[in-house]
């Protein structure tokens, strides 16, 4: 089986053992499967926050003669 | 005469219920009396037969109907060999839930993404529920806009597994003609040569869905 194949084979089965409560749309387990905290809230990683980079400095503008 | 009735039922949008149910139901006027029951109150499919032009109308009647969907589509059962419901993207309203009561088979089409794979989990836990309710009721995941050459196309059949209803084993790929058709208040069979390879698929739906 690919990689993608069995991501997605195993999504779905998390989607079928762990739905979200159509009321609340929350989850028993995070997506790790780990126990969501009390409120049932689940959180997902996310990539780290980075400072944007500085821009580029700006090429000097180059006067063409006429 | 007592029509098999076939609901086309996903929450999700844009799974394509409508384009099967309109081309289900103009292959199936090919083998008996077919009518179309619009049961999503958007209306899509009164609307593809009403972009048909007078001279050349859609084959099969569409009628739209509401509350009272379950008691209508028995009624109809005595005049027609086959009825297909084109239900409403959600299961919040009862109308998804009567139409798949008062049907023989549910089809769920899927397309070959992982959000909609995730969303038609819960329509397949839905049909679980009701089928105590209603015996014998059938089910199956027809897999729609499969593209051969994209790896989650080719991914599909290990996720379909998890699901506890089956897939048929003629998808339906991704065509513009379907697109096209919609246009025009027709189905892929009043088309030529064109629409053959898209009437093959439509056609072993057919097959699978009837056969014994």
């Amino acid at each position: 089986m690919s990689r993608i194949a069995s991501r997605l084979a195993q999504s779905v089965r998390q989607a079928k053992n762990d739905p979200p409560d159509p009321r609340t749309g929350r989850k028993a387990t995070t997506p790790a499967g780990e126990p969501a905290d009390a409120a049932g809230s689940v959180v997902t990683r996310q990539a780290p926050t980075r400072e944007a980079p500085s821009p580029a400095p700006m090429p000097a503008r180059r006067v063409w003669p006429d | 005469m007592t029509a098999t009735v076939f609901s086309i039922a996903n929450q999700k949008g844009g799974s394509g219920k409508t384009t099967l149910a309109m081309n289900l139901a103009a292959g199936l006027s090919g083998r008996g009396r077919t009518l179309v029951v619009d049961a999503d109150p958007q209306g899509s499919a009164v609307q593809w037969s009403g972009m048909a032009p007078e001279r050349r109308p859609f084959p099969v009647p569409v009628i739209a109907l509401g509350d009272n969907l379950a008691s209508e589509i028995q009624r109809f059962r005595r005049d027609y060999d086959f009825i297909v419901v084109d239900c409403p993207p959600s299961l919040e309203t009862e109308r998804t839930n009567k139409a798949m009561l008062a049907s023989d088979r549910v089809l769920v089409p899927v397309l070959p993404s992982p959000v909609d794979l995730w969303a038609s989990m819960r329509l397949a836990r839905a049909i679980e529920q009701i089928r105590p309710i209603r015996p014998g009721l059938e089910a199956c995941l027809v897999v729609n806009q499969l593209e051969p050459r994209s790896a989650l196309s080719r991914a599909m059949q290990e996720a379909l597994a998890e699901f506890e209803i089956p897939a048929l084993a003629s998808p339906i790929r991704r065509r513009a003609v379907y697109r096209n058709v919609a246009i025009e208040g027709r189905s892929v069979f009043c088309l030529g040569r064109q629409g053959d390879a898209a009437k093959a698929e439509i056609a072993a739906i057919i097959e699978e869905i009837t056969g014994p």
